[in-house]
C-alpha cells in the first residue's frame, strides 16, 4: 500500500540531513508507532508521505502512485491531523458540509458516534474551542472520513488525562482491517496499548521496523534487581520498580513489551538491534 | 474521474472556498471601499459644504472626473492586494496544510482562487463602488441645491469606452505580477512585489530610454508613426501585450503553485 524507498531530505539552509535513505513499506491494516526523539524526523516523514515536500531523493509511492504530485485520489486516500493546525470560523456543521464530498467514505453516523464519545456538541463553533477541544474535534472528523491511510502527529498533545485514557479506546473503536494509522509521538505511554507495529527513528535514519509480535519473538522484557540479569541483558534502564533490562528470549516466551525500554535500547546500541532483527527467530523450545 | 479537472470536484472547491474564506475576501474589499467611501464623502463636504449648490452644465456630474480617479486607485489598490492575497495561506505552516491536503487538483484550487481574486473581485468592486456612487447621489440631492440623481455619472456605459477598456487591460497585467509575487513570497507578498516592480520599472525604464533616443527622431522605430496617428492599433497592441503578459503570469503561478510546499525554500 505505502512503500517508501531510498528516501533523504534536508531542510533548506541546514547542513545536516534529516534523514537519508530510508526504505520502508507498510502492508493495509493495523496501527503504526512512528516513535523517535524530538528533531529525528518523525513530522518531516509524515509530511513527506502525504506530499507537501520534495524529497532530496528517493519517493513516496501509495497505491504504486507518487504522492508528491498530489493526485486528488491519493490525497481522497489520505487523512493527515498535525500537531497543530488551524480551523476556519465557522461551525462545525458547515464545515464538514464543506469537507465531506472530498471523502467518498465520510460518515456522519461515525462523526456523531466520535464527537459522543468526546462529549461534544454536534455544531460546536470550531473557534470557540481551546486547543485539547480542537484537537479532538479534529481527530473525530479524521476518523469520520474513512480514510485508508491515517497520519496522526503527537495526537495526545494537548489532551488531558481522561481524553487521554478515551484516545485509545476511539482509536481502536475506528479500526477496521483495511485501515492503517500512522501515530507519530515520543509519549510512548499513550500508544503503548493501541499499536501493532514499531518504527524507531534516530539519527537519520530508520532503525527499527517490526511488528510488536516479532519483537517479542526476539526479545524479553522483564523488570530485576538482580546483578547478574543485569550483567547478562543486552540493555538495562533503572527505574522505580527496579531495573528494566531486555534479553534474547531463546523460549519464545511472550512478554509484554516496554516500549520505552525498546526505544531507549534500539537508539542506543541500534548496530545490535539491526542485527538481531535480521537473524530468524529460532527458540530453544523448538530444537 | 480526471486527476486534473473534474467539474463537481471543482463546484466542491468553489463551495469550499467561498464557506471558509469569505469573510476575509469581503474584509478586504470592505475596508478599500471604505476608503474610497470617506475620500469621496470629504471631496463632497469639501466642495459643496453641508448646504451647497450646484448650477448643472449640460447636465454633468461635478463629480465625474474625481469619481473617475477614485475609481481607478481604488481598484488599483484592492486588485493589487487581492491578487497579492491569493496564496495567503501558504504563507504559514498550519494553513498550507488543510491547503494542500484539499483533495482536488492543484489545478482546480488555483482556478478557484484566481476567479475569486481576479474577474469575481472586480464585479464585486464595481457594484460596491457603484453603490457608493448611488449612495452620495443621494447624499447630494438632499445637501446640494440644483443637484438631481438625473446628474448621476453613468458608471457602466463609461465602461464602455476603448480607453477604459485599454486602461483596465494595463491594470490586469500589472495585477497579475502581484498574483506572481504572491506565490513566490507568500509571507510579504504586497510590500515585496512592489519593491521588485519598482527596480524592474527603473531598469526597462533606462532600457526603453535608451532604446527610444536612437532612432526616435526619424519614426523609423515607431511602428504607427503617421502624421495623424490613430488610437485603436495602440488599443489592439496594448491589449495584446496585457494579455501577453497576464497569461505568462498565471501560467508561471499555476506552475509554482502546484510545486508547493509546506516550507518556502526561496
Amino acid at each position: 500500500m505505502l512503500k517508501i524507498n531510498h528516501l533523504s531530505f534536508r531542510y533548506p539552509k541546514q547542513a545536516k540531513p534529516v534523514f537519508e535513505d530510508i526504505n520502508l513499506e507498510l502492508s493495509p491494516g493495523g496501527v503504526y508507532g512512528l516513535l523517535g526523539p524530538n528533531g529525528a524526523g518523525k513530522s518531516t516523514l509524515l509530511y513527506l508521505i502525504c506530499g507537501l515536500l520534495t524529497p532530496k531523493t528517493g519517493d513516496v509511492l501509495y497505491n504504486n502512485v507518487n504522492t508528491r504530485h498530489r493526485l486528488p485520489e491519493t490525497l481522497a486516500d489520505i487523512f493527515l491531523v498535525p500537531e497543530e493546525f488551524e480551523l476556519p470560523n465557522i461551525s462545525l456543521s458547515e464545515y464538514i458540509k464543506v469537507l465531506q464530498p472530498f471523502y467518498p467514505k465520510f460518515s456522519v453516523e461515525d462523526l456523531h458516534r466520535n464527537l459522543d464519545m468526546f462529549g461534544f456538541d454536534h455544531d460546536m463553533n470550531l473557534q470557540q474551542l481551546s486547543l485539547g477541544q480542537k484537537k479532538k474535534a479534529y481527530m473525530c472528523v479524521a476518523l469520520a472520513a474513512n480514510t485508508p491511510l491515517l497520519l496522526m502527529d503527537e495526537p495526545t498533545n494537548g489532551l488531558d488525562i481522561p481524553s487521554k485514557a478515551n484516545f485509545r479506546s476511539f482509536i481502536a473503536s475506528n479500526m477496521t482491517e483495511d485501515r492503517t494509522v500512522i501515530i507519530s509521538t515520543h509519549q510512548v505511554a499513550d500508544i503503548s496499548q493501541l499499536i501493532d507495529h514499531v518504527l524507531i527513528m534516530n539519527e537519520h535514519e530508520m532503525l527499527l521496523n517490526q511488528s510488536l509480535i516479532s519483537i517479542m519473538d526476539h526479545l524479553a522484557f522483564g523488570s530485576t534487581n538482580d546483578q547478574d540479569e543485569i550483567a547478562k541483558a543486552l540493555f538495562a534502564q533503572p527505574s522505580i520498580n527496579g531495573t528494566n533490562i531486555v534479553t534474547f528470549n531463546p523460549d519464545g516466551i511472550e512478554t509484554m513489551v516496554n516500549l520505552e525500554t525498546l526505544f531507549q535500547f534500539v537508539t542506543t546500541r541500534p548496530d545490535l538491534a539491526r542485527e538481531i532483527f535480521k537473524t530468524p527467530v529460532n527458540h530453544e523450545s523448538d530444537i | 474521474m480526471n486527476q486534473t479537472f473534474d467539474f463537481n470536484r471543482f463546484l466542491n472547491v468553489c463551495h469550499q472556498q467561498w464557506h471558509t474564506s469569505r469573510k476575509k475576501y469581503f474584509t478586504t474589499l470592505g475596508m478599500v471601499l471604505g476608503i474610497v467611501l470617506v475620500v469621496v464623502l470629504w471631496i463632497l463636504v469639501f466642495r459643496f459644504g453641508l448646504n451647497g449648490t450646484y448650477i448643472a452644465y449640460n447636465d454633468s456630474d461635478p463629480l465625474s472626473n474625481s469619481l473617475g480617479i477614485m475609481f481607478w486607485i481604488g481598484l488599483a489598490i484592492y486588485w493589487c492586494l487581492a491578487g497579492s492575497q491569493i496564496f495567503k495561506p501558504l504563507s504559514n505552516k498550519l494553513t498550507a496544510i488543510s491547503s494542500l491536503m484539499l483533495p482536488a487538483s492543484q489545478f482546480e484550487k488555483y482556478l478557484v482562487r484566481w476567479l475569486m481574486m481576479v474577474p469575481v473581485a472586480f464585479i464585486l468592486y464595481c457594484i460596491g463602488f457603484e453603490i457608493i456612487n448611488m449612495f452620495r447621489c443621494i447624499w447630494m440631492s438632499i445637501t446640494v441645491t440644483g443637484f438631481s440623481v438625473w446628474h448621476m455619472f453613468d458608471f457602466w456605459s463609461a465602461l464602455s469606452q476603448q480607453s477604459v477598456w485599454g486602461a483596465l487591460a494595463s491594470f490586469a497585467a500589472i495585477q497579475s505580477l502581484f498574483v506572481l509575487g504572491g506565490i513566490l513570497w507568500p509571507k510579504r507578498p504586497v510590500v515585496t512585489t512592489f519593491g521588485v516592480l519598482f527596480l524592474l520599472q527603473w531598469i526597462y525604464g533606462l532600457i526603453a530610454t535608451g532604446i527610444l533616443c536612437l532612432r526616435i527622431s526619424d519614426g523609423s522605430w515607431c511602428l504607427f508613426y503617421d502624421d495623424e496617428p490613430n488610437d485603436t492599433p495602440y488599443f489592439i497592441l496594448l491589449l495584446v501585450v496585457s494579455g501577453a503578459i497576464c497569461l505568462l503570469n498565471y501560467t508561471l503561478t499555476y506552475f509554482r503553485y502546484r510545486e508547493a510546499e509546506i516550507i518556502n525554500r526561496w
